[in-house]
């Protein structure tokens, strides 16, 4: 899955970020503290031109986090405890966010553009794919399913077997087949050394936001 | 420039492929073709192919044509491991003894699905990827896509998640044309192009051929569409070469094979099956059919026309009751209401997603329950001989003709089919004619039919509606068949 825009951070800026995100998260301990970091890093996020991104995650991840905090609550009667809760599922959110930003072609040039082997990047690329490939597939299979009459109930599980999972298994290896087929007859060898259409380069925008970033959490560490 | 030479050719697969590869449509003269095969994919093929030829390789489904093309740039050997007996020389160089993408340097491969062939996310980084595997300059990269999406008429930054199928299949054919390999297999390049996409391609792979020496290679069922171009067409039957002929020979034997007129159409009721009143078509905030104003009648026989893009597969889907309109209105009878798809049934562009049983027999009963409807509709389909058969294991375009009989004997009141010729060949596409016009009559079914075939779009129908710029720019009868490949051609 891939939301980015034209104006997506540098992708290894946005892994750097991703990682950085949900290590310095783990050392928020106090809820004042990661309720400052989880605003801090919105900011961050908005100046990176993810708000979209961010409203779809946290579209998913608040009710998520909401119904683990009131388990977690009703388990230990301990709102503080909860609310740390939420507020992790929110830093988790965020580390998503940069995730869902890194454009997959972009991503493996600056891979290749560091040196690391043609083989490893491209599978990067072709398992970034893979993900939109697989929702598509299932929803083009439930969606042929329902036209040919099929009713999916949740009590027949075998059903889902046969007519959901054998269909998309068999349609995935075909397209494994077929992509895998596809990059060997258009020129592809690991022993030869192949060219850069377009050189992804960091901008001065992805050295300002890494830098506030580092900056900003080490300080809310230090403040609260 | 190239020269390739096949001598005394076999090819076998490992597994029960082979079988199924020998149980295709055609039964005219190959019973002692079969009984000489001995499970061969391929026998005793010899050929000289000379620089600057464009070689048709043709046949009936299954007889072994995208197995002679992938001996040919070493997928039969490398990736399906098949057992080769005799030589495959490229300039004298048996190709079987180096890597595909060694020979991938020098000859070009487009594959038949074409979804499944791109990984990028842009048009431009898709045509890139080629080049960037040859080595070549950036700048020289760049030249490329423009020129070649230029000549296939694409935008070299649309995002390709966003492309008609045909689109798409242009994105591909650009991507491969960018390597300036020395020869080319293309298998079924133009299945799923409008017909002026397919001859502004066949046009400049001829320019090719004629004035830069390159060989063309083409698997395609759609003689009446490459013939003008072609130089040599070989016809196989049952993996044999039965035919080697040059444009002349070809003309006179394989030219207008099928030949059928449609049957006047009689309305059987006034009510309309669907009634459109000024709706607007497309997905997200994007409009891709505007001012819809159309009634459909029962018995009705429709042929959809039009360019990639133009909201085709989108209109069926929106009679199927898949998507909504986004303004406008719709009025279905209430019968199409009720049990919207049951009685529209829906064959969509690709088959392998509408199959999931593991018997070509099972597939067809699944809806019918009743063993009667079952064995009628394997007759009615000339598909009795597969019954037996896991339907993955067939030709594209014997799983086409499957798809089609599973959803049509479930007996909906409207059938919409989504370029339901694409892989069929001559015998396959009588049948599939032959046995839509007998369901039409039989149920008073509604037919409607999206097609690029100029084989047989004028057999498809009564009705012809043409699409173009966001619209249905005419409506009218048979003869709008005609205009419109005229217009594009």
């Amino acid at each position: 899955m891939y939301y980015g825009t034209k104006k997506s951070l540098h992708p290894l800026i946005n892994i750097f970020l991703s990682i950085f995100i949900l290590i310095s998260g783990l050392f928020m301990k106090d809820l004042t503290q990661i309720f400052y970091y989880i605003l801090f890093i919105n900011v961050i996020a908005s100046l990176s031109g993810y708000l979209l991104t961010l409203f779809k995650v946290f579209l998913i991840f608040i009710p998520m986090g909401l119904l683990i905090a009131l388990i977690s609550y009703l388990i230990s009667n301990d709102l503080s405890g909860s609310l740390i809760t939420i507020c992790r599922f929110g830093i988790l959110g965020l580390t998503v966010v940069f995730s869902l930003n890194i454009n997959p072609t972009d991503l493996s040039r600056s891979l290749n553009q560091i040196h690391c082997p043609r083989k490893i990047s491209l599978a990067i690329l072709i398992t970034f794919r893979f993900i939109p490939v697989l929702k598509q597939e299932i929803g083009r299979i439930t969606e042929a399913m329902k036209v040919r009459g099929v009713k999916f109930h949740w009590w027949n599980p075998l059903q889902y077997y046969q007519v959901l999972f054998l269909p998309l298994i068999i349609r995935i290896i075909n397209i494994s087949d077929t992509l895998a087929l596809s990059i060997e007859t258009r020129g592809f060898s690991v022993h030869k050394k192949s060219s850069f259409y377009k050189k992804v380069l960091l901008t001065k925008r992805d050295v300002f936001i890494t830098f506030l970033t580092i900056l900003g959490t080490i300080s809310i560490l230090i403040i609260y | 420039m190239k020269t390739i030479v096949i001598k005394d050719l076999y090819v076998r697969y490992p597994s029960d492929f082979a079988k199924v590869e020998s149980q295709n449509y055609s039964q005219k003269n190959v019973t002692s073709l079969k009984q000489k095969s001995n499970n061969h994919v391929l026998n005793d093929i010899n050929l000289t192919i000379t620089p600057g030829e464009f070689l048709i390789i043709s046949g009936f489904s299954g007889v072994g044509k995208t197995t002679l093309l992938s001996c040919m740039n070493g997928i039969a050997k490398h990736f399906y491991r098949a057992e080769i007996k005799g030589n495959v020389l490229i300039n004298e160089k048996e190709i079987n003894n180096l890597r595909i993408g060694d020979i991938s340097q020098f000859v070009g491969t487009i594959l038949q699905d074409t979804e499944a062939q791109i990984f990028n996310l842009q048009v431009e980084d898709e045509v890139a990827f080629g080049c960037e595997n040859l080595g070549l300059d950036p700048d020289v990269i760049r030249e490329k896509i423009l020129k070649y999406c230029e000549i296939l008429k694409i935008k070299p930054e649309a995002q390709i998640n966003k492309l008609s199928i045909g689109q798409k299949q242009r994105v591909i054919t650009a991507s491969v044309l960018a390597m300036e390999q020395d020869i080319l297999l293309l298998d079924e390049p133009l299945a799923n192009l409008d017909f002026k996409t397919a001859n502004r391609i066949l046009k400049y792979l001829k320019e090719l051929s004629l004035n830069h020496g390159k060989t063309i290679i083409i698997v395609e069922h759609r003689l009446d569409l490459v013939i003008p171009y072609l130089t040599r067409l070989i016809w196989l039957e049952n993996g044999f070469i039965v035919d080697d002929l040059n444009q002349e020979g070809a003309i006179q034997k394989y030219f207008n094979l099928f030949n059928h007129k449609p049957k006047e159409l009689v309305h059987e009721s006034n009510e309309p099956l669907f009634q459109i009143n000024n709706c607007n078509l497309g997905y997200k905030k994007k409009i891709i059919l505007r001012d819809l104003n159309l009634k459909i009648y029962n018995s009705e026989k429709i042929v959809i026309l039009g360019e990639n893009g133009t909201g085709k597969t989108t209109f069926l889907r929106f009679l199927a009751g898949l998507i909504k309109q986004k303004s406008g209105k719709i009025w279905r009878t209430p019968d199409l209401r009720r049990n919207t798809f049951k009685k529209v049934g829906y064959v969509y562009q690709n088959p392998n997603y509408q199959l999931f049983m593991d018997s070509v027999y099972k597939e067809i009963g699944f809806q019918s329950k009743d063993e009667t409807i079952t064995k009628e509709y394997l007759e009615l389909f000339n598909i009795s001989h597969l019954k037996d058969q896991h339907p993955f294991t067939l030709s594209e375009g014997q799983k086409r003709l499957i798809t089609i009989a599973a959803i049509a004997s479930m007996k909906p009141r409207v059938l919409l089919l989504d370029e339901p010729t694409v892989g069929q060949d001559y015998e396959g596409l009588n049948i599939l004619i032959n046995t839509l016009e007998k369901i039409q009559q039989k149920d008073g079914t509604c037919i409607i039919v999206v097609t690029h075939d100029i084989r047989c779009a004028s057999a498809l129908g009564n009705r012809v509606l043409w699409f173009e710029d966001e619209k249905i720019y005419k409506e009218g009868d048979i003869s709008l068949v005609e205009a419109y490949f005229k217009k594009n051609y």
